[in-house]
C-alpha cells in the first residue's frame, strides 16, 4: 500500500543513513511478547553490530532469534525518514572476527559491562521518507467513521448475493 | 572505569513526563515472521497512549496478536543526559463512538500524510524507563 508523499529509499539510501547513525531501537521476541531496547551500533560489512552484556533479558531474547532494527530522524528540510532492518542475530564467537570486530568505532552509552558482540545479518532493510503533513483531525474522523458504518453495513448484508434486487432499497450510511 | 554502571531507573511519574513531552516513538509488534517496528506519533490520554493507523501491517498485526511495545527516548543537549522510556500493553481499536469523539480532540497527528482513520489505544500492563549521562570513549 502507497501513502501519498511517501517515497521509499533504496537499499543503498538505507544504508548510508545507517551509517551516518549510531543509535537505533531493537524490536525482539521475548517469550511472545514484543519488547523494545535502544542500542548503540555500527554498520559492518552489511550489517548491524552491536555489544550487550552476557546472559541479560536481551542476549537470551536476540541470539539465533528474527529481530528488527530500526532508525529514524528528521531532516532541516522538515522531512522524516525511518529505515528498518530485519535479520537474525547471532553472536560473534570466533577470535579472528572478533578481533576485527574490537576494531571497530563502537561505543555503548551504558558503561556496564558489555562483553558479548552480536551481529545481526539482514534479510530485508526498507526505509521511507516524507513531508510532515497538515491535517485536520476532526474532519479526518468523520471520514473514517464513514468508512467503519460502510464496511459494517457490509459485513451485515446476508452471504447470498441473490437476495439483493437491482431496485430494492438499500441500506446506505450517512 | 568509575561506577559499574552511569544508568538510573525512572521513576513512573518521570516516564509518563517524558511520554507526554515527547509524542513521536516506536511502536514493536510480533508477527509470525517475527517482530517488526514501526516509528508513530502518539498522545498520552489517561494513562493510555493513543495513535492512529490506516489499514495495513501494523493494524493487522495488532488484529492478530494485539501486545505491543512502544518506546520513546531522548537526549538533553544540556545536561547530556540520554534518557528512554518502553511501555509495554495491549493494543485496541477505539471503535466506540463516545471514544472514537474524545480521541479527535486530543490532537494526535501523524506526520505522515494520507488517511490513518483508526485509532488505536494501548493500556499499559507495565512502564519502565531510563537514563545516563552519556559514557565517552577514552581512547
Amino acid at each position: 500500500m502507497s501513502t501519498p508523499g511517501t517515497v521509499y529509499l533504496t537499499e543503498a539510501e538505507c544504508w548510508s543513513l545507517l551509517n551516518q547513525h549510531v543509535v537505533a531501537r531493537l524490536a525482539v521476541d521475548i517469550a511472545g511478547r514484543p519488547d523494545i531496547f535502544p542500542i548503540n551500533y555500527v554498520v559492518d560489512a552489511g550489517s548491524i553490530v552491536f555489544r550487550s552484556g552476557a546472559g541479560t533479558k536481551l542476549a537470551g531474547a536476540v541470539l539465533g532469534r528474527h529481530v528488527a532494527v530500526e532508525i529514524d530522524g528528521l531532516d532541516v528540510d522538515g522531512s522524516v525518514w525511518s529505515v528498518v532492518v530485519k535479520g537474525i542475530a547471532h553472536e560473534i564467537t570466533e577470535m579472528t572476527e572478533r578481533f576485527e570486530i574490537e576494531e571497530l568505532p563502537l561505543y555503548p552509552w551504558v558503561t556496564s559491562p558489555k562483553p558479548n558482540f552480536v551481529r545481526i545479518d539482514p534479510h530485508l532493510t526498507t526505509g521511507r521518507r516524507f513531508h510532515i503533513a497538515e491535517r485536520d483531525p476532526v474532519k479526518e474522523y468523520e471520514l473514517g467513521l464513514r468508512a467503519q458504518a460502510a464496511e459494517a453495513v457490509a459485513d451485515d448484508r446476508p452471504d447470498d448475493p441473490g437476495d439483493y434486487h437491482p431496485g430494492a432499497p438499500r441500506l446506505r450510511p450517512g | 572505569m568509575g561506577s559499574p554502571t552511569n544508568v538510573a531507573e525512572l521513576t513512573e511519574r518521570e516516564c509518563w513526563e517524558h511520554l507526554r513531552d515527547e509524542a513521536y516513538g516506536r511502536l514493536a509488534v510480533i508477527k509470525p515472521e517475527g517482530p517488526a517496528i514501526y516509528p508513530i506519533n502518539a498522545v498520552v490520554d489517561h494513562g493510555s497512549i493513543v495513535f492512529r493507523t490506516a489499514a495495513g501491517g501494523k493494524l493487522s498485526a495488532i488484529r492478530a496478536d494485539p501486545r505491543v511495545a512502544f518506546e520513546v527516548d531522548g537526549w538533553n543537549q544540556a545536561d547530556d543526559i540520554a534518557w528512554s522510556v518502553l511501555v509495554t500493553g495491549v493494543a485496541h481499536e477505539v471503535l466506540r463512538m463516545h471514544e472514537g469523539a474524545h480521541v479527535t480532540e486530543l490532537g494526535v497527528t501523524p506526520w505522515q500524510a494520507g488517511p490513518k482513520p483508526t485509532y488505536v489505544r494501548i493500556d499499559p500492563s507495565s512502564i519502565t524507563g531510563r537514563k545516563f549521562r552519556r559514557s565517552v570513549p577514552t581512547n
